[in-house]
C-alpha cells in the first residue's frame, strides 16, 4: 500500500539537468543528536541550545554528487518510544534512513538495534541504512558502545557504519555524501549496485566511518 | 527581596503580548479576582463547591477572556477560570488520580528521571527563566514532571509534556502549575494523547483531516495529492499546545482559551491557522514548500494575523462535528480491525442470499442498502458501547496506522 511516487521523483532541474530528490529519515532514541546531525549536515552548525523534537522536524539540503543535484528531504524524528508509532510515517517510502545512537549510552545502541531491524522487515530492501554513532567527540573518557560491536553487526546487517559528532562535525558531512552517492548510483544504473564508487570513502573510514 | 520577585516575575514572563489588555479589561479582572480572594481571606480556606454566590457565569466568562487576559494575571486567571469551571461542574472530568500530596510525591524515584532529564535543558532553551542549566526554571520544571510522572504512571513522562509545564510555571507558582497540570490532563482529558500507544493523538489527526475536509476542501485536495497528512505538522500542535514552535504571546492566548473552552480550542486554532493562510497554502505546489510553509512560515506570521486567528477561533463551534468524526474514526478502526473475519462472513452471506435470490432480480442494488443499514446500527451501537470500548481499542496501534495509510495515499 506504500505509495512513493514522490519519494524517488527526479525533477527538471534549472540547466536541463535533473534534480533527483531522496526522503531520509533519522530516527534513534531521545538525546542521541538526531536534530543535531541534520542541522551539522544542513546548516554545518552545532546549535547550542537546541530543542527537543515533539512530532518530527523537517529540513532539506541539496547537494551536488557525480555531477548531479540530489535533494535531501529530512525527516528528523522524536526520539522517546511513545512516539514510535508515528515513526512509519515518516519511514514510508524512504530511500535512507540514519539511525542514531550515542557511543557513551549502551542502551541507546539497542534502541538503534531495533530500529534496523524494524526497518528491514518494513522498508524496501535497497533502503540504504546507516548506523550512526554520534558524540564521537567524547569517546575519550565516556565510550559505552565498543567501535568494534557496533561495525560488526553493521557489517553483519549489510549497514554503513559511522561514529561521528555533530558537535565536531566529524564524519557527518561524509557519512551523508556516502548515502548520496549510494543512492544516486542506484539511480544511474539500477542493475549494479555494487559497482557503486564511494569517492567519499577514504575520508570518512580515516574517521571511522565504513561502508 | 520584593525586589527579586519582581525581577523573577519578568524572568518569567518574557514574552510579548498578543493583544496588550485594555486598562478596563484589566480593572474588570482585578476585581473578579479580588473578590474571589475576599472569600478566601474570610474563611481562612478556599469555599467549597456548594457556594455558588461568587460564581461567574461561563459566558461572561468566556467573553472577558476573549476582550484579552493581562500578562500579569495571566496564572492568577487561569486559576481562577479552573475555579470556575470546577464550581459549574459542567465537564465530565476525571477524577481517577490518586489525590498523593506533591511534596511526597517528590520524595519519591520516578523511573522517568533520565528522560526527564535529557529534556530540561531543551525545552525553551532560550527563554531567561529555562536558559539556565539546573537554574530555578529547569529544577521546578523537573519537580513538576518527576511529580506528575509519579502520580499518573500510565503516562509518566511523555515529550511535549515539559513545554506544557513550561508555560504553566512562566505564570504561577510550581505547586499552583502542578494542580493546573492535573486539571489539564484530568479534567480536560488532555492525558489521553500521551498514553503509550498515542491513539488518542491519532483520533486527534484524524478529526483534523475531516474538519479541513468540510471546511476547506480545496485545502484538503492540494494535501491528498500532496501526501501531507497531518502527522507530519500538527502533532506537535496538539502535543504542546502549539508552544513547542509558536510565539509564547500566542501560545498564552491558546492556553486562555483551552481554560474556558476545553480541549477542542486546539482543532478550532487549528482549523483558522490552515484557514486564514489557504491561498498562500495552495500557492505551495510541492510537498517540501508545504510542510515548509506549515512548520517554518506559520509560526512567524505577524501579530495582527494572530489575533485575527485567535478571534476567529473563540467565535467557532466545532463540538458536534469531533463527537461525530470520533464516532466514525472508531468505526472505521473497527472496520479495519474485523475486515478480515467480516469479508470471510460476508462473503458467505452473500452467496446464501444469492442463492436465495432469483436470477433476473438486481442484487447489486440491494447490497448497499444492507451494508448501509449495517453502518448505521453499527455506529448506534459503538455510539453507547464506546467508553467500554477503550481498552480493546489500546490493541489497535498497528491497524490504526493501516487506516492512516489508506486515508492519506
Amino acid at each position: 500500500m506504500s505509495n512513493s511516487r514522490r519519494n524517488s521523483g527526479t525533477r527538471p532541474g534549472a540547466a536541463g539537468g535533473r534534480i533527483q530528490q531522496a526522503k531520509l529519515v533519522l530516527l534513534g532514541d531521545q538525546g542521541v543528536g538526531k536534530s543535531s546531525l541534520a542541522l551539522r549536515f544542513v546548516r554545518g552548525q552545532f546549535p547550542e541550545h537546541s530543542e527537543a523534537t515533539v512530532g518530527a522536524a523537517f529540513l532539506t539540503q541539496t547537494i551536488l554528487v557525480q555531477g548531479q543535484s540530489l535533494k535531501f528531504d529530512i525527516w528528523d524524528t522524536a526520539g522517546q518510544e511513545r512516539y514510535h508509532s508515528l515513526a512509519p510515517m515518516y519511514y514510508r517510502g524512504a530511500q535512507a534512513a540514519v539511525v542514531v545512537y550515542d557511543i557513551n549510552n549502551a542502551n541507546t545502541f539497542n534502541r538503534a538495534i531495533s530500529w534496523v531491524r524494524e526497518l528491514r522487515q518494513q522498508t524496501a530492501v535497497n533502503t540504504v541504512i546507516v548506523l550512526a554513532g554520534n558524540k564521537a567527540d567524547l569517546a575519550s573518557e565516556h565510550r559505552a558502545v565498543p567501535t568494534e560491536d557496533a561495525r560488526v553487526f553493521a557489517e553483519e546487517t549489510g549497514l554503513i557504519f559511522a561514529e561521528c559528532s555533530a558537535k565536531s562535525g566529524l564524519a557527518v558531512n561524509e557519512m551523508f555524501m556516502m548515502i548520496a552517492h549510494k543512492i544516486v548510483g542506484k539511480h544511474a544504473s539500477p542493475n549494479s549496485s555494487q559497482g557503486v564508487q564511494l569517492t567519499g570513502g577514504e575520508e570518512a573510514s580515516s574517521s571511522g566511518c565504513k561502508c | 527581596r520584593q525586589e527579586e520577585e519582581g525581577a523573577t516575575l519578568c524572568r518569567k514572563l518574557d514574552y510579548q503580548e498578543l493583544t496588550p489588555c485594555l486598562i478596563e479589561i484589566t480593572a474588570v479582572w482585578e476585581k473578579m479576582l479580588s473578590s474571589q480572594q475576599r472569600e478566601v481571606d474570610e474563611d481562612g480556606m478556599e469555599k467549597q463547591e456548594t457556594d455558588k454566590e461568587n460564581t461567574v457565569s461561563p459566558d461572561e466568562l468566556l467573553e472577558c477572556v476573549k476582550k484579552g487576559v493581562p500578562r500579569s494575571l495571566r496564572g492568577q486567571i487561569w486559576l481562577f477560570l479552573i475555579q470556575q469551571r470546577q464550581q459549574m461542574g459542567g465537564s465530565a472530568s476525571d477524577n481517577s488520580y490518586s489525590d498523593a500530596n506533591y511534596d511526597d510525591l517528590l520524595k519519591q524515584l520516578t523511573t522517568h528521571q533520565h528522560a526527564i532529564l535529557i529534556d530540561l535543558g531543551r525545552t525553551f532553551p532560550n527563554h531567561p527563566y529555562f536558559s539556565t542549566p539546573l537554574g530555578p526554571g529547569q529544577l521546578e520544571l523537573f519537580n513538576l514532571l518527576k511529580a506528575y510522572s509519579l502520580l499518573d504512571t500510565e503516562v509518566g513522562y511523555c515529550q511535549g509534556l515539559s513545554f506544557i509545564v513550561g508555560v504553566l510555571l512562566m505564570h504561577m507558582e510550581e505547586i499552583s502549575a502542578f494542580h493546573v497540570l492535573k486539571y489539564l490532563m484530568y479534567g480536560l482529558g488532555l492525558r489521553k494523547q500521551f498514553r503509550p500507544n498515542m491513539t488518542a493523538l491519532q483520533l486527534k489527526l484524524y478529526q483534523l483531516t475531516r474538519l479541513l475536509h468540510d471546511h476547506y476542501k480545496d485545502v484538503y485536495d492540494h494535501f491528498e495529492a500532496h501526501e501531507i497528512s497531518p502527522t507530519l505538522y500538527a502533532a506537535p500542535w496538539f502535543l504542546t499546545l502549539f508552544a513547542s514552535q509558536f510565539p509564547l504571546g500566542f501560545v498564552a492566548r491558546v492556553f486562555d482559551m483551552v481554560f474556558v473552552q476545553g480541549i477542542d480550542a486546539l482543532f478550532k486554532v487549528a482549523l483558522m491557522l490552515i484557514g486564514n493562510h489557504r491561498a498562500l497554502i495552495l500557492q505551495c505546489d510541492t510537498f517540501e514548500s508545504i510542510v515548509d510553509f506549515l512548520k517554518i512560515t506559520l509560526p512567524e506570521m505577524v501579530q495582527v494575523q494572530m489575533e485575527r486567528i485567535i478571534n476567529q477561533a473563540f467565535e467557532l463551534d466545532v463540538e458536534r462535528e469531533l463527537r461525530a468524526y470520533e464516532v466514525e474514526y472508531y468505526v472505521l478502526s473497527e472496520e479495519i480491525t474485523f475486515s478480515s473475519t467480516r469479508q470471510h462472513q460476508q462473503q458467505q452471506q452473500q452467496q446464501q442470499q444469492i442463492q436465495k435470490q432469483d436470477t433476473g432480480t438486481t442484487t447489486e442494488a440491494r447490497f448497499p442498502r444492507i451494508e448501509k443499514r449495517r453502518m448505521s446500527i453499527d455506529l448506534e451501537m459503538l455510539y453507547r458501547l464506546e467508553n467500554q470500548n477503550r481498552a480493546l481499542k489500546n490493541q489497535n496501534q498497528e491497524l490504526v496506522e493501516k487506516l492512516q495509510v489508506r486515508m492519506f495515499c
